[in-house]
């Protein structure tokens, strides 16, 4: 006999019977989550910029004044820097505004369409009067070149095909405050992270606080005595054939 | 290959070095940092070799714990601002109360829980929702302790200020899916065949009695003590009367 038509043939009659446990249904025992809703947070020290919405970056960069007066009116080429995406990252690696952000876990090269797509999905959720975002990397500066698809070797260096900008590992390349939890950015900033063309991650400002914590933690209770510097030091299994100066300088953690 | 000036080998094997004066590597190609490539093994078993040991990490169980562990590990008693609310609302609810019924509540449906809500404000009855956790912290050291036993199941609450049992009762028979339990009146916790009497008894006519009860002493002693001054009074009266008959017929 289900538990509805008994429920229902108990209450037709009118003897009044306590009801067994078992013909309750099993929804009823299922564990909901306590309401427990948090206190509404003070946003008075938040200072709003004036600019809410992220701006448009150009595609190609104006040249400056001097640039045209030396150089002329043609776009200049220049050198492949790889160390420009070399390294950590030692100055933009806080949160200015101190709320929410996307960090560079690598080094890599920002193009103009990874920003249009940041800017668009972005400031479609920010609301100017209690939100806003701010950019911490510069618009694309860098020319990238590169020769036609079947070019021969020779005849000088390729022209410039699109601008990059370079970000280290361990930059901030936007941040996002307000008068707004991490829940309601959360899934748009981790969703752009997984878009860009490297390792990035969704960070707070408390998530940085945490990290440094541990860091000062694991310095002090590390019981490990050795140290990457000591096996190059003493050339452990022949690891200098396979280091460079870079792995000196940075203890092998960054390329 | 690498060189490093100052490397000494000696006949066993074992490498004893010294600082060296300059160093001179060459890669057979340049480093390619756009492309993702693993490093040597070389290099990644001795990044692996010095790793950080702490000791609190190391001392975890490797074993993964059953479920039920896990959640009681995390378990915490956290601060619910929301229920501390409801419970001082409650409380209140109590004390403000000159009645309080208490009645085991069976499934029933939405149409039904409005009609009795709705008949209750008209007679000027609430119908509080009190969940039993909330009931539980709100009678915790209080003197509505004993309700405890009653907060298992599914509960219904009826409150007023006055105490108009009779009437409460009359409304809620309606409804068969509502059995009363117990009941708060006027700060006596009454069971249910105790609730059942005092709805039976017509209050104004228990108090007359109890009023006369108390009055008779009183009048009684009044009365005795008014006995010999009106006998006297009587007596004397009477005696004058006679007087003055034996005066006139002498």
């Amino acid at each position: 006999m289900s538990s509805v038509i008994l429920r229902q043939s108990l209450l037709r009659s009118n003897k009044t019977v306590l009801m067994p446990c078992t013909v309750l249904p099993m929804a009823t025992f299922r564990k909901k989550p306590k309401f427990n809703p948090k206190p509404p947070q003070d946003y008075s020290w938040v200072k709003m910029p004036e600019r809410g919405k992220l701006k448009l970056y150009e595609r190609i960069p104006q040249p400056n004044k001097m640039q045209v007066r030396i150089w002329g009116e043609g776009r200049i080429k220049e050198t492949s820097r790889s160390i420009d995406t070399r390294g950590p990252e030692l100055f933009h690696n806080n949160l200015n505004h101190k709320q929410f952000g996307i960090r560079a876990l690598q080094g890599g090269e920002l193009k103009w369409g990874h920003f249009e797509m940041m800017r668009i999905n972005i400031n479609k959720i920010i609301n100017e009067d209690n939100m806003f975002a701010v950019w911490r990397v510069p618009a694309p500066n860098k020319p990238v070149t590169n020769k036609t698809e079947g070019a021969r070797m020779g005849g000088g260096k390729g022209p410039i095909k699109y601008y990059v900008t370079p970000v280290k590992a361990g930059r901030i390349i936007l941040e996002v405050g307000g008068h707004c939890e991490y829940k309601e950015v959360s899934r748009v900033l981790e969703l752009m992270a997984a878009n860009l063309p490297f390792k990035a991650e969704a960070i707070t400002h408390e998530m940085l606080l945490e990290e440094q914590e541990r860091k000062e933690f694991i310095e002090k209770n590390n019981k490990n005595p050795f140290d990457f510097r000591f096996m190059l030091k003493h050339n452990i299994n022949g690891c200098r054939r396979y280091a460079g100066r870079y792995d000196w300088k940075w203890q092998g953690k960054y390329k | 290959m690498a060189t490093a000036v100052g490397l000494r080998v000696s006949v066993r094997g074992w490498l004893e070095t010294t600082r060296p004066v300059s160093l001179i590597v060459r890669h057979k190609a340049k480093m390619n940092v756009k492309t993702r490539k693993h490093r040597p093994m070389v290099i990644r078993a001795l990044q692996a070799i010095t790793e950080p040991l702490i000791l609190e990490d190391l001392q975890k169980p490797i074993c993964p714990k059953t479920k039920w562990a896990r959640i009681r590990e995390n378990e915490e008693e956290e601060v619910n601002l929301y229920q501390d609310f409801l419970v001082r609302k409650c409380k209140k609810h109590l004390e403000n109360a000159g009645l309080i019924l208490i009645c085991q509540k069976l499934p029933m449906g939405m149409r039904d829980t409005k009609k009795i809500k709705l008949q209750l404000e008209a007679q000027g009855f609430k119908m509080p929702v009190i969940s039993n956790t909330v009931m539980k912290r709100a009678i915790h050291d209080t003197r509505w302790i004993h309700l405890s036993p009653l907060l298992l199941n599914h509960n219904f609450y009826a409150t007023s200020e006055d105490a108009r049992l009779k009437e409460l009762l009359g409304l809620i028979r309606k409804f068969p899916q509502l059995i009363p339990l117990a009941a708060v009146v006027d700060n006596t916790i009454l069971n249910r065949a105790d609730l059942l009497h005092y709805a039976t008894l017509d209050l104004e006519v228990e108090r007359t009695q109890l009023v006369t009860l108390l009055k008779m002493p009183g009048e009684r002693i009044v009365q005795l003590l008014n006995n010999h001054p009106k006998e006297l009074t009587c007596n004397i009266e009477q005696y004058i009367k006679q007087k003055g008959d034996e005066n006139t017929s002498s």
